[in-house]
Order: structure tokens, then C-alpha cells, then sequence
């Protein structure tokens, strides 16, 4: 089994490589195996990234945060496998007795005793004490090799970025020559690069060539370095990027990828039919009009050119051919390579084994956890790395952008340095909580690390955005108020967050309001847009509402969350087609998406395709089986199609989650609500709640367990108390539409008027409660809504289940 | 005696004051004297300065044992769960106890009250889930209860912890002039 790693690979530059004959090796893997988009964990920065693919759990398990670590005295050091807490899967392999070669992974000082060898991320540094060593004073790093016997062979193999003359850049910048090389530093980048891959390839054909192995890993960072140094040269010419830089770096990237297919191909013929390939990337990096045009100042600035989604190709016995996966994450990597030697995987991983590669079904076994096993994994080999090894590696992070300049630091004072890069990690542990869905842990870090004399708007931001998702609207509040007041950040992006304080506090109209100021400054902004676009679809504004995706969908055609908003708009409209079409292409792109699947299972069940309904539900509940209304879509779906063993278990799963049957008719207070009611009423069922008094003039909002106290199964809410429903008693709503006008003459005519006046005042008021409810209703994650024009849908199955 | 007495809460919702009342039933407090009394806890704070660094060394909490002890929250949540423990949780109004803190650190935190709301909701939180993931047996006490309703509320942690206070004794401690932050009409 041989796993290769390439940080930041990305299908669009291998893709057009590929289709220009400049990567053949990757292109055998393709035709001869699977392939697919590795979605990315946020915050995309790669120790913590290439650790989840190491071991199938998020950065707040795992325990790898950011970049660096404190050494334990007063100092801090480039994160090590010291920080690790869970075993990775070269101890699970050696507690199973397999052998493996480990190479550069990130990170992997102080390597570890496993069954195999390991040769850590620190082997191929050129850079001791912060000054580049000269070839023939070069030590290698401690705690860089495992075992030591191959420490002297494996140092011969070593190449300095000395040794990577003019001839070996000439392939990347054709025109080198012009370059004065003491005044741009560019071709260093190229030089130090390319050493420490040809470094790392070179270990790992050594190690594959002479130590026996079940498993060999290799991991390459040259391609995530090549792309935050000159991604910004690659065809097409980016706006600022002079026509001279162009001219001379427009090929480094392509020269970059090529070399790694080039090493690529070294492997490949190194091994047999047997061995299983799997080439993967952490996250992707943007190549096209999606490259930002500059990089924030704040530390891990670069992760901004990063793309959501890496590589996944995997090619060996078993493994279908030419075939295309979705839906996989790094945190799957684990758990399918565990599949692929027959081991079970931890019930505790996050991850799941991407079972869609292989020809045949494959049974998957589960243990508890790997932590339990209790055999040998392996330990560190030496408890702490040397100073030296750290400022040198250290060193680099700075050149990189990811660390604030060491010798500001100093100029600080240790202490204050130290404790800003501790409160940085807790910044990166709390985007892993939110990752997970973790708001609460999250927000409780992200209190605790802002500080009001030194603000850092991407903490503010998280904290607003937690603040939110857990309804703490005062929080929120207090926030943006004190953002708006420092003025930390641009009043447009201000605006946008204040616009989701105003959705979640039902204000949906404040909300459009800002989010239009925020669209008019920044037109092309996909998060706005994206925002603004749901919006529409809860105030059902339709149309707008698909232009605004379809904005979406040209700036970015790989946008996921546009196309299921195209969806939503069309499935409202009852453009069940166009809906479908949406939906898959939402799916297409980002596999996992419940809603999407969820909305498909609606559009599905509508169109009465209940088998593909019920298979759109079923991915659902695989991938998001905290969503409980999906339950109850399966039940009704199989009390249709009649299948009484599963609506037998779906009863059960209902019944377990506590949710009721109790559906809830509401609506704008005109002649088509009372149609809809009155039909009810004279199919025998029976409606509680006045139903002679639409308005709701008569309604008590104070009986907050209205719902449970009522023993009728169907209730007549009135449009002005839709925010009384208890979510906690989960409903199904059928909110019955009409126009404003028709609800004013009902009204008036119930009121017995003799004449109908136009009154602007009830008309704003039915207005506002319109807005109000649907705002509410939109956000409610458990409640179902069906919207109805017209009394004819009453003789739709899935509106009958409602009222069954 | 083996189990420690532990008096929990967020500063300012009346921790003194319950250590105050232990203090009077003869029960021996583990305190040093380096915060001593101030306008703002005129009896004293009945703290000791080893509990700060209860997350790196717990092992003071040995010596604690048969005695009454302030931790205040969330430091509740690094005691050693191996030695047992019964612990009076004090709760009071969160605008109170922000209120207080604010007069005590004469500070306006106005426009971080949510904040700090926040933060406390959190540690207390901590607190709970560590004294039921170790079933360590504890009682809220409200502060403002203790105060209007002496009597009653003495008499619950008296039967939590199996201690009797005289009406004098309670009477000098419980001072209404404490209970300066209050909001109006609460």
C-alpha cells in the first residue's frame, strides 16, 4: 500500500495538465483507478490537515494546532509529534504487526519507534539556528530518523539547495538568466524546494528499495510552496502582476506539478499489480479567477489562496476502474486505508471508509477506539527536539507567511510572543470546533482569548457567528456594536454580519436592507450573495432569489451552495424538473450536503418518485442523523409505498425522537385559507383553534403547550403567532399563501364593513407578520413546512400525510 | 473527616459569606490571610492563594480534607475527583454579579456585560458538569434567598452538611448591608 501526499494538489491544475500529456503518471492512477475531490477541514492549514488524514479526527482531537507549540519551558517550537494525542495510523499498523515506511510527513519530529522506519519533516532542513548551513557543515536535525542504523545512509542522500544549479531551475523559469539572482530572491524559493523534494523522493525509493514494507507514506509540501510563490504568475495573467513577472514564473507552477508526476512516476514503477495506490492533497489551491487578489497580514494569511476542496485518486487490486467518488474528506483517509488492510475502524474516528472505490462489496469491522487497543504503537524517541532543529524550522514558517517575524518577537518579550502564539492555536482549536458543529466549546475559547486592547477581527467574526448559531442575539449584538465602534473592519462586511443577527432575530427586513448596501460595494461576493440568495427564498422572493444564485453559479460553477439555492427556488415554485436538476448539481459538487439530499427526497417525494425520495432520505440520514424531520419523510414515504417493516422502524425511530404528529395550519387570513380549512374540516378531521376567527384576534399566546395540551392532532394557528409554535413539540406546517389584498377584503368583510376601504396600515401590518413568520419558519431546523397556492394540493399524497 | 467542604460560585455571588457561616459552626477553613477583608468583602475573602494554581497542582487539596474551602468556579472542575467532596454551589442574579464585579474592579464594562454573561454561563456550566460526572453531592444556595430568607435557606445547608447555626450567629453574619449591588425591586 503505498499512500502519497502532495499539500495543496488541485484537480484543475492536474486536469489541464493532464489533458495536455504533462502528466501521465497521474493520469495511469486516474484511467486505471477512482478519483475524486477531498474536501478540506476549516482551518485549511496543513499540520493540522495532514494529522486528521493520519489518523480520521478533527485538530480538537488530535491535538495538532497551527504551526507551533510551546516547548514546554518559556518557548515555542514548530509543532511535533509531542502535541499528537491519538495514535496515527502507522501505530495502528504496527500494533497489527505491518511494516511501514514513513517519509516527511507534517508532523513527524521526533520520529517514533513504529515497525518500519520514519524519517520526519525536519530530516531535509537546510537552516540551523536561523542561518542556511553550507553543504559540507550540515547536521541532521535530532530526532529526525528512525531506526538510527539508517541515520548515515540516508544522510548521503540529502540534497542542499546548493546542489539545485541553473540548469535544474532552467525547466521551471526558462529565462532564469535574466534574472539578477542576488537581488530576487524567487529562484532561492525554487532552489530550497525543489532540494527538500528531491530529498524526500529520494528517501522514499531508498526505503522502498531496501527495507521491507506493507504500508510506505510520502509526503511532499513543495507543491503548496511552488503555489504560494507563484500561483500568482500562472496563466491567466492575475490583474497587478506585471507583464515582465509574468513572462518569467507563468511556467513554475506547471513545472512544479510536472516534477512531482515526474517523481510520481518513479514510484509507480517501483511497485507491482498488488500494491494499492492512493494520492491525495490536503486542500486545494486556487488557480483561476478565485485567486484572492492579496493576502490578509494576520497569521496563516496564505491559507486564503487555499481551495475547500484536495485530490483523491486511488488505484489498485479491487479498486474500480476510471471511475469518478464523491463525497470524501480528509478525515476518510484512515479509515479507508484501515479497510484496505482488513482492520477495523474506530467507532471514535470522524471519518468514514470510502467503500465506493472498491469493485465489491466490502464488510467493515468497528472497534471502540484505537486508543483501547493496548498494544505497541510505537513511541517518540527522544522526549524533546533540540533548539537548534526548532528556530531552523521555526524560521521558515516566518518565511512563509504563517508566523510573525521571530525578531519582532524578541523586540516583544518572550512571554507576550509566546502567549500570542498559544492564543493563535486556540483560535485554530475553536475553528475546529465549529467545524464539527461545536458552537458552544467554540464560543467558550473565543471569549476567553479576545481581548478588547488588542481585537483581531477574525476572532470577533467566529465569535459573532457562534453567538448566532447559538442564539445568544445579545452577544451578538454587543459584538457588532463594538466592531462598529473601533471600526476593525470594512462597514460592508459589518453589514453582512449584522444582517445575520437581523435573519436570526426574524428582522428580515433590516436584513435585506443591509445586505443590498453590502452587494452594492462588493457586487461579486460569493458569501453575500450566497446570503443574500437564502434570504429571497425564505421571503419567497423567487425571482430574485435565482438571480442572485445565478450570480452565484457564473462567478464560481463549482459553488455548490448555489446551485441548491437555484434548487430551493425552483422546488417552491414547483418547477420539480428544473429542482431535480439543482439538487444534483449541488451534489455533483459537494456530496456532502444533507440539505441538498434532503430537498432532492422532497422534490423526489412531489414528483411521486417515492422510491428515489426514500433513497434521497436515507443518504440524509447517513451523512446527517441529527435531522429529525427526515424521520419523519421516511415514514411517511413508506406508509405510502405500504411497506410495513420499515414504517415499522421509522415509527420507533419517530416515537424515540419524541416527535409529534401534530401538523399546523397557518397562513395569510384570506378566502384561501379558509378554503383550505374548511376542506379539512369537512373531510371529517378536526381542526382545533377558532377557525371562524382567521385574523386571530380571539388567539392566547400565553398557553405556551397549546400543542400538547390539545388532544386534536391538527391545529389553526393565525399568521401573527406562527413564532408561538413550540419547536420543541415538532410540527408540520402547511402555511396556506394569498395576496395581502385578498386578506384585507376577507377580513373587512368578516368585520362586517359595509364598504371595502384600502387601509395601507393593515395591509404594512400583514406585511410585516407575513415576513415575520416565514423568516421564522425558514430557520426552524425541525419543523416541516409545506407552502400551498391553491386548494388542489390538498389532493397531494405527501399533504395528506400531513394530515393523517 | 474525610470530605472536604467545597464553597463554589462566581466571584462575587456570596462565597465569603457561605465560608463566613461555615466558619462560625466550627467548621475549620483552609485560608491564608494574604487577600485580606476590604470595603468590598468586609469579613474577609477566606481564600487561599495555592487554589489559583489548582490546574497545575491539585495536590494541596489533600491537606484540605475535613475542612471548608473556596474555589471558586470554574476551578471547581480541576479538583482531584478521587477525594470526596460535598459542595454548596452559590448562585445569584448574573446582572448582580456583573454589576458588583464592575463596582469592585471600578471598572464600566457595560458594553461587555454579554461577554462576560457569557464566560460565567460557561464556567458554571463546567462546574455542573464536573460535580454530576463525578457524583459529588451538592446544593445551590441563592445568594439574595440567604439573605431575605435566612432562616430557611441556613437550615437546608445545615441538613446538607449536618451542622446547626444559632439564630445570633446567622444574624450577625448576614448582613443586608451586603447585599449593596442588588437590582432594584429584585
Amino acid at each position: 500500500m503505498l499512500l502519497i501526499g502532495w499539500d495543496a494538489a488541485d484537480w484543475k491544475v492536474i486536469d489541464r495538465l493532464m489533458a495536455n500529456g504533462l502528466m501521465p503518471a497521474m493520469k495511469r492512477v486516474v484511467d486505471n483507478g477512482v478519483r475524486g475531490r477531498l474536501a478540506t477541514l476549516d482551518p485549511p492549514l496543513s499540520p493540522m490537515l495532514w494529522t486528521s488524514i493520519a489518523t480520521g479526527v478533527r485538530p480538537h482531537k488530535h491535538g495538532i494546532l497551527g504551526f507551533v507549540e510551546q516547548d514546554g519551558a518559556e518557548g515555542i517550537r514548530p509543532v511535533s509529534s509531542n502535541s499528537r494525542k491519538v495514535n496515527a495510523i502507522w501505530n495502528m499498523l504496527t500494533m497489527e504487526g505491518f511494516k511501514s515506511n514513513i517519509v516527511g510527513w507534517w508532523p513527524s519530529n521526533p520520529v517514533e519507534s513504529i515497525n518500519g522506519c520514519m524519517v520526519s519533516n525536519l530530516f531535509h532542513q537546510e537552516r540551523i539556528s536561523g542561518e542556511v548551513r553550507d553543504i559540507d557543515d550540515w547536521e541532521v536535525p535530532d530526532g529526525s530518523v528512525y531506526p538510527e542504523r539508517l541515520l548515515e545512509s540516508l544522510k548521503e542522500l540529502r540534497i542542499h539547495p546548493e546542489e539545485i544549479t541553473g540548469n535544474l531551475i532552467m525547466p521551471f523559469v526558462p529565462k532564469a538568466i535574466q534574472l539578477d539572482k542576488k537581488e530576487d530572491k524567487r529562484l532561492t524559493v525554487i532552489q530550497k524546494f525543489l532540494a527538500h523534494a528531491t530529498t524526500v523522493h529520494g528517501v522514499s525509493t531508498e526505503l522502498m528499495n531496501t527495507e521491507e514494507w506493507d504500508f510506505t507514506a510520502v509526503y511532499h509540501d513543495a507543491l503548496d510552496h511552488f503555489s504560494h510563490a507563484f500561483m500568482k504568475y500562472h496563466p491567466p495573467r492575475m490583474e497587478g502582476i506585471d507583464e515582465e513577472s509574468f513572462d518569467l514564473f507563468k511556467d513554475v507552477v506547471i513545472g512544479a506539478y510536472v516534477f512531482h508526476d515526474m517523481m510520481l512516476e518513479r514510484l509507480l514503477n517501483m511497485i507491482d499489480e498488488n500494491t494499492t495506490v492512493v494520492i491525495c492533497s490536503d486542500h486545494g489551491f486556487h488557480s483561476d479567477h478565485l485567486r484572492p487578489r492579496f493576502v490578509p497580514e494576520v497569521p496563516s494569511g496564505p491559507a486564503v489562496e487555499h481551495a475547500p476542496f484536495g485530490i483523491f485518486a486511488a488505484m489498485g487490486p479491487g479498486i474500480k476502474k476510471g471511475e469518478h467518488i464523491y463525497g470524501a474528506s480528509v478525515l476518510d483517509i484512515t479509515p479507508t486505508l484501515l479497510s484496505l488492510f482488513g482492520l477495523p475502524i474506530g467507532k471514535d474516528m470522524e471519518g468514514k471508509p470510502l467503500l465506493d472505490i472498491f469493485h465489491e462489496t466490502k464488510e467493515v469491522d468497528y472497534i471502540e477506539s484505537w486508543e483501547k487497543v493496548g498494544k505497541h504503537g510505537g513511541d517518540i524517541v527522544i522526549p524533546e527536539s533540540s533548539n537548534n532543529n526548532n528556530n531552523a524550522a521555526l524560521q521558515q514558517l516566518v518565511d512563509l507567511g504563517y508566523i510573525s517575524d521571530l525578531s519582532i518577537s524578541e523586540k516583544e518579550g518572550s512571554s507576550d510572543y509566546l502567549k500570542s502564539v498559544m492564543r493563535e492555536n486556540q483560535f485554530y482549536l475553536a475553528k475546529s470546533y465549529i467545524s464539527g458543529g461545536r458552537f458552544d466549546e467554540a464560543l467558550e475559547i473565543l471569549l476567553e482569548i479576545e481581548n478588547r486592547q488588542r481585537p483581531d477581527f477574525r476572532y470577533l467574526i467566529e465569535i459573532v457567528n457562534c453567538s448566532i448559531k447559538t442564539d445568544r442575539i445579545a452577544l451578538a449584538e454587543e459584538y457588532i456594536t463594538f466592531i462598529r465602534k473601533e471600526k476593525l473592519m470594512n462597514d460592508q462586511y459589518v453589514n453582512v454580519l449584522e444582517a445575520q443577527v437581523h435573519l436570526k432575530s426574524n428582522r428580515s427586513e433590516q436584513a435585506l436592507v443591509l445586505l443590498k448596501e453590502a452587494l452594492e460595494d462588493s457586487p461579486n461576493s460569493l458569501d453575500v450573495l450566497i446570503d443574500m440568495g437564502r434570504l429571497c427564498n425564505i421571503l419567497c422572493l423567487f425571482e430574485d432569489a435565482v438571480s442572485t444564485f445565478e450570480r452565484v453559479t457564473q462567478l464560481d460553477g463549482d459553488n455548490a451552495y448555489g446551485y441548491h439555492g437555484l434548487g430551493v427556488a425552483a422546488l417552491r415554485t414547483e418547477k420539480y424538473e428544473q429542482a431535480l436538476g439543482y439538487f444534483l448539481d449541488a451534489i455533483e459538487r459537494l456530496y456532502h450536503y444533507p440539505y441538498a439530499h434532503f430537498h432532492l427526497g422532497e422534490t423526489f417525494a412531489l414528483m411521486k418518485n417515492y422510491d428515489a425520495a426514500i433513497q434521497s432520505f436515507h443518504v440524509v440520514e447517513a451523512i446527517a442523523p441529527g435531522m429529525p424531520k427526515t424521520y419523519r419523510w421516511l415514514l411517511d414515504l413508506y406508509e405510502i409505498i405500504g411497506d410495513e417493516t420499515q414504517l415499522k422502524k421509522y415509527r420507533k425511530i419517530v416515537m424515540r425522537h419524541s416527535l409529534g404528529q401534530k401538523t399546523i395550519i397557518t397562513g395569510m387570513p384570506g378566502p384561501k385559507l379558509q378554503e383550505v380549512l374548511d376542506y379539512v374540516e369537512k373531510s371529517g378531521l378536526e381542526v382545533s383553534g377558532n377557525t371562524d376567527d382567521l385574523y386571530g384576534s380571539d388567539f392566547d399566546t400565553s398557553e405556551r403547550n397549546y400543542s400538547d395540551a390539545d388532544p386534536s392532532d391538527i391545529q389553526f394557528i393565525p399568521l401573527w403567532a406562527v413564532g408561538t409554535i413550540p419547536v420543541n413539540y415538532s410540527c408540520r406546517v402547511l402555511f396556506v399563501n394569498d395576496s395581502k389584498e385578498n386578506a384585507l377584503y376577507y377580513i373587512q368583510r368578516e368585520l362586517s364593513s359595509e364598504n371595502f376601504l384600502y387601509s395601507e396600515a393593515l395591509i404594512s401590518k400583514f406585511s410585516d407578520q407575513e415576513s415575520f413568520a416565514r423568516t421564522w419558519l425558514g430557520q426552524q431546523p425541525d419543523l416541516d413546512v409545506m407552502y400551498l397556492d391553491s386548494l388542489n394540493q390538498m389532493e397531494n399524497p405527501i399533504v395528506k400525510q400531513y394530515l393523517q | 473527616m474525610t470530605e472536604i467542604i467545597v464553597v463554589t460560585g462566581l466571584p462575587r455571588s456570596g462565597t465569603s459569606l457561605m465560608m463566613q457561616l461555615l466558619d462560625a459552626a466550627d467548621i475549620p477553613v483552609y485560608a491564608d490571610d494574604i487577600r485580606g477583608s476590604d470595603d468590598n468583602n468586609p469579613k474577609g475573602y477566606y481564600e487561599s492563594q495555592i487554589v489559583k494554581d489548582i490546574a497545575v497542582d491539585s495536590s494541596f487539596l489533600q491537606e484540605a480534607q475535613g475542612m471548608a474551602i473556596k474555589i471558586v468556579s470554574p476551578l471547581m472542575a480541576f479538583a482531584d475527583p478521587k477525594l470526596s467532596y460535598r459542595v454548596i454551589v452559590m448562585r445569584r442574579e448574573m446582572d448582580e454579579i456583573l454589576m458588583s464585579q464592575e463596582k469592585m474592579l471600578q471598572k464600566d464594562q457595560t458594553s461587555e456585560r454579554e461577554k462576560y454573561r457569557t464566560i460565567y454561563e460557561f464556567h458554571l456550566k463546567k462546574t455542573y458538569g464536573f460535580l454530576e460526572n463525578n457524583e459529588i453531592p451538592f446544593l445551590d444556595v441563592n445568594y439574595s434567598a440567604l439573605i431575605n430568607n435566612t432562616k430557611e435557606e441556613v437550615g437546608r445547608v445545615g441538613a446538607f452538611l449536618g451542622v446547626n447555626w444559632s439564630k445570633r450567629q446567622t444574624d450577625q453574619i448576614i448582613q443586608t448591608d451586603l447585599y449593596r449591588n442588588r437590582r432594584d425591586g429584585a
